[in-house]
């Protein structure tokens, strides 16, 4: 059975427990183990702090759309904002043979949700950024 | 998420339980600096209750790095548990920190 889901925010941290909050207990009750909806959820915090740091510009205010799907088999998510161009996976990964006191900031969201998920997609959609990702349920 | 901290002979431990996601970097980052403002010999931060980590958590642990590079105060990361672990684990933070049980 697959259910959807569509949820939308203002690019503000404080409305994003609204977003992980649904897809936490949605995914949880579909039955996915415990530490595939733990993986999510970080996914999701990471793809939502980028979006209200980034796309709209300090202050500025824009709409972050969420759709989501989940079947016995995975989890996928889309989200959608209305802000300047940026491709994430564009970011090189951190270099983890560095040590982490020397390394160059940044992208190490970005690098945990390649890393948690199965896969990630960027696309953009007209004047939308479109981020989507899988997760597949891991065996018992 | 929820923070608590103890002070015993100059050890102040922050127990760290529940969620550590974006919500929660600047008041963690916050508690850090003012346990550390305090000068104790030892901080410790405990995350036998700590049920996830993103890298705004992550974040707010270098920072605590940091402090310690400078002031000397020691830093110690106490029960890290399998999920947590693995956050630090795939981002190569694991190593630059002194964990303890």
């Amino acid at each position: 059975m697959t259910r959807t889901y569509n949820i939308s925010i203002s690019n503000r941290i404080e409305e994003t427990p609204r977003v992980t909050a649904l897809i936490e207990n949605e995914v949880f009750r579909a039955g996915f183990p415990q530490k595939d909806v733990y993986d999510i959820l970080i996914a999701v915090d990471e793809i939502l702090s980028n979006i209200v740091y980034y796309a709209y510009g300090e202050g500025g205010d824009g709409r972050i759309d969420v759709a989501f799907l989940i079947d016995d088999g995975k989890v996928e998510l889309e989200f959608s904002d209305e802000g300047v161009e940026f491709d994430p996976l564009k970011k090189k990964d951190p270099d983890t043979s560095v040590p982490v006191d020397k390394r160059e900031i940044g992208g190490l969201g970005i690098f945990l949700v390649k890393k948690l998920m199965n896969s990630v997609e960027y696309n953009r959609v007209g004047q939308k950024n479109k981020l989507r990702i899988i997760k597949l349920k891991t065996g018992e | 998420m929820e923070i608590n901290i103890t002070k015993t002979n100059g050890t102040h431990e922050i127990f760290l339980s529940g969620r550590l996601d974006i919500t929660w970097q600047e008041p963690l980052e916050k508690t850090v600096e003012e346990v550390f403002d305090e000068n104790p010999k030892k901080v410790i931060l405990n995350c036998e209750e700590l049920t996830f980590i993103s890298s705004a958590g992550l974040r707010v642990f270098m920072k605590a790095h940091k402090l310690s590079s400078t002031t000397g105060i020691e830093l110690y990361i106490a029960k890290l548990n399998e999920t947590t672990k693995k956050i630090f684990d795939i981002t190569g933070y694991l190593s630059i920190f002194n964990l303890i049980d």
